[in-house]
């Protein structure tokens, strides 16, 4: 099973009891959307590219989807600021994989990690590290990974190479996807960690950034408690 | 803006320092690999590590457990032998009902450029270079064997660590049509001389099988690498150099029947590499008659499949969970009560007198 599958499915599970809905909240989105949003990434994978302008194609659940996802969370962003922090990560995490892809080892025998997963963890560290946020996150996870395909027409046409872009051709296994879900994921679990480490209490983690379920499922059952 | 920046350049070091550390494919630089007993196993030109696994023709399967840099040597124990039976007596079971067209082989070329000195001029060639014309033959000799081949000349140009993410895209499009078996089609980088061989009397290049280690569907493919090798065994002793264990998947996380192949080197002469696709492509066509698998039924029914599936997952999700948003009590209480109420309204208006 691809990596990618594992991780939607490994995501669905975690959505369907609940876990994870600040980060779903961050993102504009609800269970019942986060779970919609996945299924039609996997009957997207599934379905023929969409051909496009100047050798460019694009698959529906690989990158489609998750470009309208960006363009709502982008859309719907709070401040301008927070806006501008967002396309500052995109760049920064675009720059990251464009030399990762450059400088990394080329040889099968070469290889030390799977290009799959260090790319879409070099995309999550640096967007985590320039973003600081879920949505920045998410969005420089994807959008690094997506300019970077872009990026490649340039090459295409440098080098005089007879190719096409296929904008995240392999569907949910495509590195597209994945990067997009580490980034929120690095978010999620560093920025849970930095809020318990730097001592907050129960109510200043409630109105936190990232401020996460693990919180709120303490706080219920402290409430349970008191109610017996 | 200042920790945007050193956590910008602390990433690039981090990828650079990985970059120098790997000694590269240098087409000259390889390492001398020793069993315990110092005896001289093969060269092999990559970054070894400790861990790394390597299966010899004869079926033994060594690990690394020394490396010494300075001098490119490397010292690897052996940790079992592979029992390859051959399948003589193989009887095709009743269920495996596909007649050879049913199946469809995936051709592909991560590196288009790989090219043979002898045959082609160079050893890298661009955008098209030798390894193209042997995928030609493997994908010629298996139509003509009556098999569906789908044979991607695509391009994944530059020969950068990207390639193998633009490759996913072509295996992933051959995957979408029904793909059974996915090869991605090399040549190695190492002297010529440790990948020639002889057989029926001419001059041959040996075939290494890739696995990538770093892979879901490890051993899967392991299996199906595995039955290749024990038909190319049988067939044609000494055609396989080895099986090499990589680290990465090399994309085959996609498919359960996925090989990566490296037919010769730069050095080999092109013709021993056309004498071994041609041979391989034998090997092959004994595996895909030989009844292991059945044809794969094609995306459409996976698609219903996964329909019906969300759709009874959707349903009880929306029947049973309670929903987040202010209104209290499940869909199914407040289905009954819509219902409930529309029922009552439709009452009343029974009830009403008719105007005249």
């Amino acid at each position: 099973m691809p990596i990618g599958l594992i991780t939607l499915v490994v995501l669905s599970i975690l959505i369907f009891f609940g876990i994870g809905q600040r980060a779903l909240k961050r993102l504009y989105l609800s269970d019942k959307s986060a779970l919609i949003v996945i299924a039609l990434m996997f009957i997207g994978t599934l379905l023929p590219n969409i051909p496009l302008v100047g050798g460019i194609s694009i698959n529906i659940g690989g990158a489609l989807i998750p470009l309208i996802l960006c363009g709502h969370i982008l859309y719907r962003v709070d401040t301008n600021r927070e806006r501008l922090r967002a396309l500052v990560a995109i760049v920064i995490t675009s720059a990251a994989v464009y030399f990762a892809s450059r400088y990394l080892p080329t040889e099968v025998e070469t290889i030390v990690i799977e290009p799959n997963y260090l790319y879409a963890t070099v995309a999550g560290v640096v967007a985590y590290i320039s973003g600081r946020s879920r949505r920045c996150a998410f969005l420089a996870g994807i959008l690094s990974i997506i300019i970077n395909d872009l990026l490649y027409l340039f090459e295409i046409y440098r080098l005089g190479l007879p190719s096409s872009v296929v904008i995240g051709g392999a569907g949910v296994f495509d590195t597209t996807v994945i990067a997009g879900i580490f980034a929120v994921m690095l978010a999620e679990v560093i920025g849970e960690t930095r809020e318990r480490l730097s001592g907050l209490r129960d109510n200043q983690i409630k109105n936190a950034h990232s401020a996460s379920t693990l919180a709120k499922i303490k706080k219920r059952m402290k409430k349970d408690r008191i109610n017996e | 803006m200042n920790k945007f920046f050193y956590s910008f350049i602390l990433t690039l070091l981090v990828l650079n320092v990985n970059s120098v550390i790997c000694l590269g494919h240098g087409e000259d630089l390889c390492f001398a690999l020793y069993d315990e007993h110092s005896r001289f196993l093969c060269n092999l030109s990559y970054n070894l590590t400790i861990g790394d696994q390597y299966i010899t023709a004869r079926n033994r399967c060594y690990e690394v457990y020394k490396i010494d840099y300075i001098f490119s040597k490397a010292w690897a124990r052996e940790i079992y032998t592979i029992p390859f039976k051959i399948q003589e007596n193989l009887q095709i079971p009743a269920f495996v009902d596909s007649e050879p067209s049913d199946y469809t082989v995936g051709i592909y070329h991560t590196h288009n450029d790989e090219s043979y000195i002898e045959g082609d001029g160079k050893s890298s060639i661009s955008p098209s270079g030798g390894i193209e014309d042997i995928g030609d033959i493997l994908a010629t000799n298996l139509e003509k064997n009556g098999f569906t081949v789908l044979y991607s000349k695509k391009n994944h140009l530059p020969h950068d660590s990207w390639s193998y993410q633009r490759s996913r895209r072509t295996a992933m499009s051959m995957i979408r049509k029904s793909a059974d078996i996915l090869i991605d089609v090399h040549r190695d980088g190492i002297s010529g001389k440790y990948y020639t061989t002889t057989i029926k009397g001419k001059k041959v290049a040996k075939i290494r099988l890739v696995l990538g280690t770093q892979n879901p569907n490890q051993r899967a493919n392991r299996e199906f690498i595995n039955q290749i090798k024990s038909i190319m065994d049988k067939k044609y002793p000494g055609l396989l150099k080895d099986i090499y264990l990589g680290k990465g998947n090399f994309n085959q996380d996609l498919s359960s029947r996925s090989v990566l192949i490296e037919v010769g080197t730069h050095e080999t002469n092109k013709k021993y590499a056309v004498r071994a696709i041609n041979l391989f492509s034998n090997v092959l066509t004994d595996y895909l008659n030989g009844g292991y698998f059945e044809a794969n039924n094609g995306f459409g029914s996976a698609i219903l499949y996964l329909l019906a599936g969300f759709i009874i997952i959707m349903l009880i999700y929306f029947l049973f969970t309670n929903n987040h948003t202010n209104n209290k009590g499940s869909m199914v209480d407040r289905t009954r009560k819509r219902y409930a109420s529309a029922i009552m309204k439709v009452k009343k208006k029974d009830k009403k007198p008719n105007k005249k």
